[in-house]
């Protein structure tokens, strides 16, 4: 795929600042556009309350929850603004080929279903690592479930993503992740590839991922092929860490959605604690 | 960016030289590298399972008939194969290698369709299948439900004539639907190749959707235009209705989402895909 659009949920929160850095430094080789979404519930609707108010209690109770918003989307802009100056971005409307555009919107609506939708027709969807848990969590099974849209989890503005992991288990989802992270491949000076097997496990196959990356003229530098005793959760986090890597790409939600909750699987893991800069594709 | 690998498994030779042809100029368009399969049962499988012994003359016959009709089988496949890359200036190649033209190889595969889409399906930006028109298809059909569904990776069903051209004059059904979102997704490759694509606006029949303008905004970032047409069905289905723009028109590929409403729908009211699978007259792009 090409990144033409990438999409990055804010909130209002300290963590939309990272998100949008880190989406705009990943639009840059790309000369893509970023569009940051502000998506949350309609103020004028909330659920009726369990003890019954006066009309006055619920003017009140509407008129505080819209200016809370008011006011996030407020700081929003004002931060793009000052992003867009110090990254030398520009707005969507003075599009050329050759910058880094942004936009802001502000959407209503319940979020995770709002941003899996408009995931749906982007190439990227950017989340900071600091953003709360559960909301990155729905969004991002979202944008991936839903979308079909690989998510990036970035910990701390990025840097120029020169070496990449590539975590392999043979499986549909390290596949997909596999093609989906060819525009990054194709700029990276080095790729490596990491399977990472329990004791008694068969060797994973490996020769469709060369055979496949040959095609666009690239090779890995190195396989490593790991043992590991214990859970994945953390193995492919750290290896990626101890191989000096910029990004991190996996297969998210390989196994069911259902087997990662119950298993604490290793999307949650990179999700909720991504040591680095992480690539999850469906 | 281009497709990276074409995967285009065949099971007999009926209709291979429509489907390499069609595979080999959406290769050349791409400059992607083709993989053509010819994936046939193991000739064991000849020997029918049955009560009465069978002498070993006879299942060496069997033996020795299926092997000939798969040596036949494979030399008019490699026959089409070598006619087709000519006429696309695709590159033949032993091995998958970087190409500023389209290249292809050929080789042959013991076992079931299912089984070897099970491998191989995941890696390939597209699978291509013949018309499922007139005929028994079932295994055919089932591949291209499992690289849809299972495998999540967009197939091409072919027509029953050899194309001049494909995806430069592209018609896409859209009805602001989940899977006709993903299906523009995946041929974002071919659509930049050519720089522009017409809509055909159908009304959603569940909640509304992703807007027409949405989808317009998001091509114009990939650098394609895009105009639109509503398609209003008084008397015929949508899906016939699809086809029959993309006759008068002179589309040369249609962009669907597969089995967008839910496959009970589907199979309870006969669903827009499985018509479009049994009756297209033009290349179908589909995706899930």
């Amino acid at each position: 795929m090409t990144i033409a659009k990438i999409l990055v949920p804010v909130d209002g929160s300290p963590c939309d600042e990272v998100a949008l850095i880190g989406a705009i430094r990943t639009a840059t080789p790309f000369c893509a556009h970023v569009s940051a979404v502000y998506a949350h519930l309609d103020p004028g609707k909330i659920a009726p309350p369990a003890v019954p108010l006066s009309a006055e209690a619920m003017t009140a109770i509407l008129e505080g929850n819209a200016k809370v918003y008011r006011d996030s989307a407020r700081q929003i802009r004002e931060m793009i603004a000052r992003i867009s100056l110090s990254e030398d971005v520009v707005a969507e409307e003075d599009r050329s080929s050759d910058r880094v555009t942004i936009s802001f919107l502000e959407a209503l609506g319940y979020p995770p279903e709002l941003l899996g939708a408009m995931a749906s027709l982007s190439d990227l969807l950017v989340s900071a690592a600091c953003t709360q848990p559960a909301h990155r969590f729905d969004i991002a099974a979202a944008a991936l479930l839903k979308g079909k849209c690989p998510v990036l989890i970035t910990p701390k503005p990025l840097k120029e993503f020169r070496k990449i992991v590539i975590g392999w288990n043979n499986s549909v989802a390290a596949a997909h992740s596999l093609s989906a992270a060819l525009p990054f491949l194709e700029k990276a000076s080095t790729i490596e590839l990491v399977c990472l097997v329990h004791d008694r496990e068969p060797q994973v196959e490996i020769g469709r991922a060369l055979s496949y990356l040959r095609t666009k003229g690239l090779e890995f530098s190195s396989i490593h092929m790991r043992q590991i005793l214990g859970s994945t959760q953390h193995a492919l986090g750290d290896f990626a860490v101890e191989r000096h890597a910029d990004l991190l790409v996996v297969g998210g939600f390989g196994h069911s959605r259902t087997a990662e909750t119950l298993f604490g699987g290793v999307t949650n893991d990179l999700l909720f604690h991504p040591p680095l800069p992480v690539l999850l594709v469906h | 960016m281009t497709m990276a690998k074409i995967l285009v498994p065949l099971t007999s030779f009926a209709k291979s030289d429509v489907v390499l042809n069609t595979a080999f100029a959406l290769a050349h368009q791409q400059s992607a590298y083709v993989e053509v399969v010819f994936v046939h049962a193991d000739v064991r499988e000849a020997i029918p399972i049955s009560d009465m012994p069978l002498g070993p003359e006879i299942v060496q016959e069997l033996v020795d008939a299926a092997e000939t009709g798969y040596n036949i089988a494979a030399k008019r496949i490699r026959g089409d194969f070598s006619i087709c890359a000519a006429k696309w200036n695709v590159k033949v190649v032993g091995s998958p290698e970087k190409s500023h033209c389209a290249t292809a190889t050929y080789r042959e595969h013991v076992g079931h369709l299912r089984e070897f889409l099970d491998e191989q399906a995941p890696l390939s930006d597209l699978v291509v299948f013949p018309s499922l028109a007139d005929g028994n298809f079932d295994h055919e059909r089932q591949g291209l439900l499992d690289t849809l569904t299972k495998h999540g990776r967009p197939a091409l069903l072919c027509t029953n004539v050899a194309p001049t051209t494909i995806g430069s004059n592209a018609l896409i059904g859209w009805d602001g639907g989940d899977a006709a979102a993903i299906a523009l997704k995946a041929a974002l490759p071919v659509l930049e190749s050519t720089g522009s694509v017409r809509f055909a606006c159908v009304r959603s029949h569940g909640t509304p959707g992703r807007s027409l303008r949405d989808a317009k905004e998001y091509l114009a970032l990939h650098g394609i235009k895009a105009s639109e047409s509503v398609v209003s069905s008084t008397t015929r289905s949508i899906p016939s209705e699809l086809l029959e723009i993309a006759h008068k028109n002179g589309n040369d590929l249609l962009i669907v989402g597969g089995y967008g409403h839910s496959r009970a729908m589907e199979t309870i009211f006969g669903g827009t895909t499985d018509y479009l699978l049994s009756h297209n007259d033009v290349p179908l792009f589909l995706a899930h």
